[in-house]
């Protein structure tokens, strides 16, 4: 069941890819996927390619998959094991989401970063306190890890 | 064989380009793009499934290990070093800092519904009326009020009712709670579908803030029915679009308002209920078989040529809707703009009136939906001084009445009076001392020759002498609340004539402000304003019955269906939950019924059954 859902989302995903997403199964294994982020336009991300692990569990789509950033990026909700703190990966998954939409929601998380609900304090309190050197810095990660 | 493959930029931009030779590298492949995309080979960055592309593989190998085919979708992204290069530069370095420190909002990842594309449905304008009225007052008003757009655009427009759209569960919650609602949701999944999904509210509540847009929707449907009619077989697909859909609906309503019609003891006069002509003119103006026949009885019957008149005069040939709703209004003689407005309300079929007593005041009272609208109003103080200020009988009584603005003027009392609490405490106290309802109001001797509410001929008997009997003891705690608020500065206005009672007037304005601002158009309308002020009470009870929540009497028709029934009611819903990989179809459609055929709604009914 799981695997006949996953092939839907590729074949979805191949034939119409949101604007800067990408993804697909990594190697043979359809379980396993890699996708790829392309900063967006108007973060400081932009111009930056971010790869991401995208793994699915077996009950997927009544459990979410697994998503972690493996380019690092300076982001108050991601931190550097490339966890991503994102409501709708955990208890606000539905099975109505699509890896599609998952990974547009990352897009917007990266143009909008949640300091509220921070997986990394640090970045939080500078993005609130200090806008301008959290930007400096994330674009100065970018250019070193994402390009 | 030649594939075509889309490849994007990330400003979302699109080339198509072909792939003749798998042998081709995508070295190769980037100096082909770069010609149309101006991106130079060098610098681009080629990714199809996540994976970035080198240039040293070959078509050959992506196929096979990506699974590329025809039609597929790549991103091409500039690297650093396109930047570099004079010609494309893009200034995408010191953007960003000014862009992003005013975010805007995107959107998050949750799928919204979709709104609907096109308003295809022919329901659209009728079903706005029942969500789109949560706080109307009793037929007669509603007529009235639909008479004047302006009012009605300026209640479309108040804040409350953005509140409203923008909170779904509102809406959903009152349509819910409203036995006729519900009944026809039961009967005809297809509605409850509509009304499950809050954009179509909201596009509906929109559209009827607006003429220009409604005329156009109303066309629009027009259009397409046309339209639908010149395909080969189409005629058949509206034909049983008919059959399946309008009919039961209006046998739904039609069931309703022949039981409501023996409740209702008073001998209405066709002109007074805008449903009993309704389905007295429809069938011989529409012939049956073919509702959608050009030049229909329907738009001679309907003289107006302007507003939303000419709208429902428009779409009457093509529309049965349209017409039905259109023509329903005209028959009571009155021919502006507003009452095709009207006309698309199919609200004034359901007289709530009809159900309402003490015990279901009480239970409405306790529903979780009227308190948060209370709340609502509560909070908004501006809304209710709108709302006053907006009622010419309040205007005067208050210029004849300093103390009566003064107190109006202040929140605390307002906010008391509003207090589900106090409310419930006058209920209380109006069952404990008043078991035979009807006398109390002649037997208290306060309100014995007041024109009651129900004197607009739509409302129910019982409910009038209900009201009325609310009206012999709603003094006690009004007099209360004055002298805990007050301190009895209104003692000597108590005493004047009904019409004058500061609190009579107050309750009044708290119908207005209570109920969403409905009643302040009803109460300025003749006879039944003067009852209205006479007797707040009844008209609070009035604007009560009308606000869609009216009904908290459960009298759900728990209709019985085979599973072949619900499997070709359900069957896209079902589709989708295959879809999404539930596969037990007993189970799906079980959830699928008490969701009403909300998808979502069917999928957290499953998922917590999974005990997930």
């Amino acid at each position: 069941m799981a695997l006949k859902r996953i092939k839907k989302e590729l074949q979805d995903l191949g034939k119409d890819p949101p604007s800067n997403c990408s993804a697909g199964p990594a190697a043979d294994d359809l379980f396993n996927w890699q996708a790829s982020i392309m900063g967006p336009p108007d973060s400081p991300y932009s111009g930056g390619v971010y790869f991401l692990n995208i793994h699915f569990p077996t009950d997927y789509p009544f459990k979410p998959p697994k998503i972690s950033f493996v380019t690092r990026i300076y982001h108050p909700n991601i931190n550097s094991n490339g966890s991503i703190c994102l409501d709708i990966l955990r208890d606000q998954w539905s099975p109505a989401l699509t890896v599609s939409k998952v990974l547009l929601s990352i897009c917007s998380l990266l143009t909008d970063p949640n300091p509220d609900d921070p997986l990394v304090p640090e970045i939080a309190q500078t993005y609130k306190t200090n806008r301008a050197r959290y930007e400096d810095t994330a674009r100065e990660w970018t250019r070193k890890y994402a390009q | 064989m030649a594939i075509t493959i889309i490849v994007k930029n990330t400003g979302g931009t699109r080339f198509e380009m072909e792939v003749a030779d798998f042998s081709e590298t995508v070295g190769q492949f980037k100096t082909r793009l770069a010609s149309v995309s101006g991106i130079p080979a060098n610098s681009q960055r080629l990714i199809f499934r996540g994976h970035i592309l080198k240039d040293s593989h070959t078509f050959e190998q992506i196929r096979a290990k990506h699974g590329l085919e025809s039609g597929h979708s790549m991103h091409v992204v500039p690297s650093p070093s396109a930047r570099t290069t004079p010609s494309s530069a893009p200034t995408a370095r010191t953007t960003p800092a000014t862009t992003s420190a005013n975010p805007t909002p995107q959107p998050n990842g949750n799928p919204a519904p979709n709104p609907p594309a096109n308003n295809m449905d022919p329901f659209g304008t009728g079903a706005f009326g029942m969500p789109g009225m949560p706080g109307m007052p009793g037929m007669g008003d509603m007529r009235q009020m639909l008479r004047n757009p302006q009012q009605m655009e300026a209640l479309l427009n108040s804040p409350i009712m953005d509140g409203i759209m923008n909170n779904p569960e509102i809406a959903r919650n009152m349509m819910m709670n409203t036995p006729q609602m519900r009944e026809l949701m039961e009967r005809n999944p297809e509605i409850a579908h509509i009304f499950n999904d809050p954009s179509t509210f909201r596009q509906m509540v929109q559209m009827a803030r607006n003429p220009a847009l409604m005329n156009e929707m109303m066309r629009n449907t027009d259009r397409q029915m046309a339209n639908i009619e010149m395909m080969p077989g189409g005629f058949d697909t509206l034909r049983r679009m008919h059959e399946n859909i309008q009919a039961p609906l209006m046998d739904a309503a039609q069931d309703h308002f022949t039981n409501n019609a023996t409740s209702n003891e008073a001998g209405n006069g066709t002109d007074d209920n805008p449903f009993s002509s309704l389905f007295q003119n429809t069938p011989s103006n529409a012939p049956m078989p073919n509702p959608w026949a050009p030049n229909g009885g329907m738009p001679a019957q309907n003289p107006s040529t302007n507003g939303w008149g000419g709208a429902g005069a428009d779409a009457a040939g093509a529309n049965l809707f349209a017409s039905l709703f259109s023509g329903a209004p005209d028959t009571n003689g009155s021919s502006n703009a507003a009452t095709a407005g009207g006309g698309a309300n199919p609200v004034p079929p359901f007289n709530m009136a009809a159900g309402m007593n003490s015990e279901h005041m009480l239970r409405l009272l306790e529903n979780p939906a009227m308190l948060q609208f209370m709340q609502s109003i509560l909070s908004d103080p501006q809304m209710f001084q709108t709302m006053v200020a907006g009622n010419p009988q309040l205007q005067a009584l208050q210029q004849s009445n300093p103390e009566m603005a003064r107190m109006l003027q202040n929140p605390e009392l307002v906010r008391a009076f509003l207090n589900p609490d106090v409310m419930r405490a006058v209920r209380q106290m109006h069952d404990a001392m008043n078991p035979n309802g009807a006398n109390a109001g002649s037997l208290f001797g306060l309100n014995p020759t007041a024109p009651d509410a129900g004197t607009t001929g739509t409302r129910a008997t019982s409910n009038a002498t209900a009201a009325n009997a609310g009206t012999g003891t709603s003094r006690t705690p009004s007099q209360q609340a004055a002298s805990g608020q007050q301190s009895g500065e209104n003692g000597a206005n108590r005493t004047g004539a009904g019409a004058q009672h500061p609190f009579a007037a107050l309750m009044n304005a708290l119908n207005a402000g209570g109920m969403g601002g409905g009643a302040q158009q009803g109460t300025q309308t003749g006879a039944n304003a003067a009852g209205a002020a006479q007797n707040p009470f009844a008209a609070m009870m009035n604007a009560l019955n009308a606000g869609g929540m009216g009904g908290a009497a459960t009298t759900n028709s728990t209709q019985e269906m085979t599973q072949e029934q619900l499997e070709e009611m359900y069957s896209t819903q079902l589709e989708q939950l295959r879809d999404m990989g539930f596969l037990d179809k007993t189970m799906c459609l079980q959830a699928l019924q008490q969701s009403q055929g909300n998808v979502s709604a069917a999928i957290e009914n499953l998922l917590s059954r999974f005990g997930g």
